[in-house]
């Protein structure tokens, strides 16, 4: 419980960050747009990479699941003819690959980390390969704008604040997943599952079943991550558009101990320090104190002093990542 | 323990089996629709899409001068699908391809490593005559294997090879069959630079912005000709309309009242790729009152938009302010009415130009007198051939990347362009007329200036200009 007060200390650390910056001439409600912004994607696979990983999958491919589901969600949009169907094709497609992962670390007793890099290097050469085959235009793709899903917009002191269902989704599973987690039976057989798959079995439940669906989930989610930046976000594609992001979402999952609330906050975390990176960079005649380099580097140095904060209480799954061989 | 896992594994086989069956399907699918299937089968669909498209400046019917040849293109590690710097190079080898009766084969490079054995292969090939290489850190790459193929033509855009040989070999300098094909992007980027801080003195703006790339020296050219370009206008306001500049230099919120060294809002993001920089940095410029956002980034073009897209939604407008400027290719038609113009950097010139050195036997000959360099501009003329490679995008210009698109449209069935042609023109023209004529008419005396020679853009070539010119343009 300790950490969740950490965590309650932070949230107010940031309320009170926001305050002190307005005085200096930032928007807080910009930062706090951006941020909620920048953390949806991470949150969303960082929240399914929790599960798979309690579950004892790991999923190093993060990064190649929000890049091809980011791609096919606008090959999807664009056929279906609206911006929710693209979603639902992105986090379909996510789930897929997410269930093969699964299949494939558990029936096939593959190494977890050579499937999952195995789905980012598909994923790098797929989508060039893909944007030429939908459009025949290399790297990039804006669809019309009848097709996306933006954000609703609110007017909050004359500025318009985007929220987006989906941010509202990630901040809602948080703490339902520590429910289920910690809360009923289905979260102790998911946590047995990754910390004594022997018992489980013993004990008459599916330990490959139980895998394979979290991976599954956690692949949709991650899914549902990538088609928010193509179609809820930028209104396109790049053929980099997930830019390493999956990694960073793996980063907030180790660091959170595989506490969903945690990974929600590092992920809001990440997103909000590189709002205010940029935020501090373009103001003028800051560059004359602090050299640009050093104010691009505060998303990390934050997350490095946060992480430094948190370490020694976290404990992983004992099975985690290792196949798990029926006697 | 012998019979389940055989069992088992040989369910897992299967099962992949199926989902990759499935998978190749689906993709097939898509790509067996009709107008598709060309993409699929072949790489070089954009030659085909450009050659139909390009405005035929050399009549079709003019037979090729000389016996055909190849080029090669070598890319960097970005890329096509930058709708910028790459995708210029290509553009200009398959405009070649059309005036001149030449061949074009493309290497892309996935990593540094990929430079040297791309370049390797396209010199052994006895068909190939010029290989251009496309970006600065092609440049050692370059250098060495020019070295090893002396009866080859070597090209570079933005690469500085020369001054390697110079360096490693100085008995060689210059290498007769070495081109680095440079842009005087500073002079692009002062008149853009002039043409914001007008529209931001017009109406009313504090600021405005500038996202870059990776901070390499030739970004440096253009940040600080843009830099340059806003503080002339500033002067060219003053001198012209004085009274004007007395009321706006004492009107908060405007660009003439904010300190000089702040009027440029800019930043690297040290990223050619990640659009999300490019979101973040534009939209805290655009929070703080800037009136147009240069991007210097190429594909973060789209993230600078999408911030350009949020303020303007919700308000239902059809044109700015707020606009964007683009780079490097016409960007114009990306987001018709917001984008107020494009730098254009013709790097497809630089690629048709060396073809044309090749094809007319001047290669060796250009290289030796201008020291291996051809620096493409304002004004340029080589050898009397006019080759210019820097202009401010023009509503001619829209067309002739406007037609690229309808052209693909054709070839794959189905919409390309944001909006159909018509109105995209419509939509910039509206734009454009609704930009104030004394507003281009500056900008255009501004390249007049720089074409005779009458002003001097500064061009920074190290880091101690960079830090000079930031000590006075902020």
């Amino acid at each position: 419980m300790r950490s969740y007060l950490k965590l309650l200390v932070a949230v107010a650390s940031l309320a009170a960050l926001l305050v002190a910056l307005s005085f200096v001439g930032l928007n807080p409600l910009t930062l706090l747009d951006s941020a909620l912004l920048a953390m949806t994607p991470l949150a969303l696979a960082a929240l399914g990479e929790v599960m798979n990983e309690k579950a004892g999958v790991t999923n190093i491919g993060l990064d190649g699941i929000l890049l091809v589901s980011a791609t096919v969600a606008v090959f999807g949009a664009e056929e279906l003819g609206g911006g929710y169907g693209g979603i639902a094709v992105g986090v379909a497609v996510g789930a897929l690959i997410g269930l093969v992962h699964g299949l494939l670390s558990t029936y096939a007793r593959a190494s977890q980390i050579v499937s999952g890099i195995g789905i980012n290097i598909f994923a790098y050469g797929f989508v060039p390969y893909f944007l030429m085959a939908a459009w025949g235009f290399p790297g990039i793709r804006v669809p019309p704008k009848e097709v996306l899903a933006p954000p609703r917009a609110l007017e909050i002191a004359g500025f318009s604040f985007k929220v987006s269902e989906f941010t509202v989704l990630a901040i809602v599973l948080a703490p339902f997943f520590h429910y289920v987690l910690y809360r009923t039976p289905l979260g102790l057989r998911v946590r047995a599952c990754g910390e004594n798959p022997e018992a489980l079995d013993v004990a008459g439940v599916g330990v490959y079943r139980i895998r394979i669906a979290l991976s599954t989930l956690g692949g949709a989610l991650a899914g549902l991550g990538g088609s928010f930046m193509s179609l809820v976000w930028f209104g396109g594609v790049v053929k980099e558009i997930s830019a390493g992001r999956g990694f960073i979402a793996l980063a907030c999952v180790v660091a959170s101990g595989l506490e969903p609330l945690l990974a929600l906050g590092f992920a809001f975390l990440f997103g909000f320090s590189e709002a205010l990176a940029y935020a501090v960079a373009v103001t003028p005649r800051v560059k004359e104190v602090v050299p640009y380099h050093l104010v691009l580097t505060i998303p990390y140095l934050v997350t490095l002093a946060v992480v430094a904060v948190f370490v020694g209480r976290r404990r992983f799954p004992r099975a985690l990542g290792q196949p798990y061989i029926k006697e | 323990m012998s019979k389940a896992p055989t069992r088992t594994t040989l369910l897992a086989v299967v099962i992949t089996a199926i989902v990759a069956v499935a998978a190749t399907a689906a993709v097939m699918s898509a790509a067996v629709r009709p107008g598709v299937v060309t993409t699929t089968v072949t790489v070089t669909l954009p030659t085909t899409v450009t050659l139909v498209a390009t405005p035929a400046t050399t009549p079709a019917t003019t037979p090729p001068p000389v016996a055909r040849f190849k080029i090669a293109v070598v890319s960097d590690i970005g890329g096509r699908g930058d709708l910028s710097f790459n995708d210029m190079a290509f553009k200009g080898a398959d405009e070649a391809a059309h005036d001149f009766g030449v061949g074009v084969v493309e290497f892309i490079s996935k990593t540094e490593a990929d430079y040297i054995p791309n370049l390797r292969t396209a010199a052994m090939d006895p068909e190939i005559k010029l290989i251009v290489g496309v970006g600065f850190l092609l440049s050692e790459a370059l250098a060495e294997v020019a070295m090893e193929f002396p009866d080859k033509f070597f090209a570079g855009i933005d690469t500085y090879a020369q001054e390697i040989i110079k360096e490693k070999y100085p008995d060689k300098y210059p290498l007769p069959n070495l081109l680095d094909i440079k842009f005087e992007e500073h002079k692009g980027s002062a008149l853009v630079g002039a043409l914001g801080c007008l529209l931001a003195i017009h109406y009313n703006y504090p600021h405005i912005g500038a996202v870059l790339g990776i901070e390499i020296p030739v970004l440096w050219k253009f940040e600080i000709g843009y830099k340059w370009g806003c503080n002339w206008a500033v002067e060219w306001f003053k001198r012209n309309f004085p009274s004007e500049y007395e009321a706006k230099s004492k009107t908060p919120g405007n660009i003439l009242a904010v300190d000089p060294k702040s009027r440029v809002l800019w930043t690297y993001t040290g990223t050619f790729s990640d659009i999300t920089k490019g979101y973040l940095a534009a939209k805290e410029m655009y929070a703080k009152g800037a009136i147009a956002v240069y991007n210097i980034a190429g594909p973060l073009g789209l993230g600078i938009n999408q911030a350009v897209e949020e303020i303007v939604r919700p308000k239902g407008l059809t044109m700015g302010p707020p606009f964007w400027i683009g780079v490097d290719a016409n960007q114009d038609w990306i987001n018709p009415g917001f984008v107020v113009a494009s730098m254009m950097k013709r790097v497809d010139k630089g690629v048709y130009y060396a073809t044309y050195l090749v094809l007319t036997g001047k290669f060796r000959e250009v290289a030796l007198r201008y020291k291996g360099v051809l620096t493409l501009g304002i004004g340029t003329v080589i050898e009397g051939v006019p080759m210019e490679g820097i202009s401010v995008s023009t509503l001619a210009d829209l067309n002739e990347f406007i037609e690229m698109g309808i052209n693909a449209e054709k070839i794959l069935g189905k919409p390309v362009l944001p909006m159909p042609p018509e109105q995209i023109r419509e939509r910039v023209k509206a734009m454009r007329d609704a930009v104030p004529s004394w507003i281009w008419a500056a900008v255009a005396e501004l390249e007049r200036l720089i074409r005779e020679g009458k002003v001097e853009v500064p061009l920074p070539l190290t880091e101690a200009d960079v830090e000079y010119w930031r000590g006075i343009l902020g």
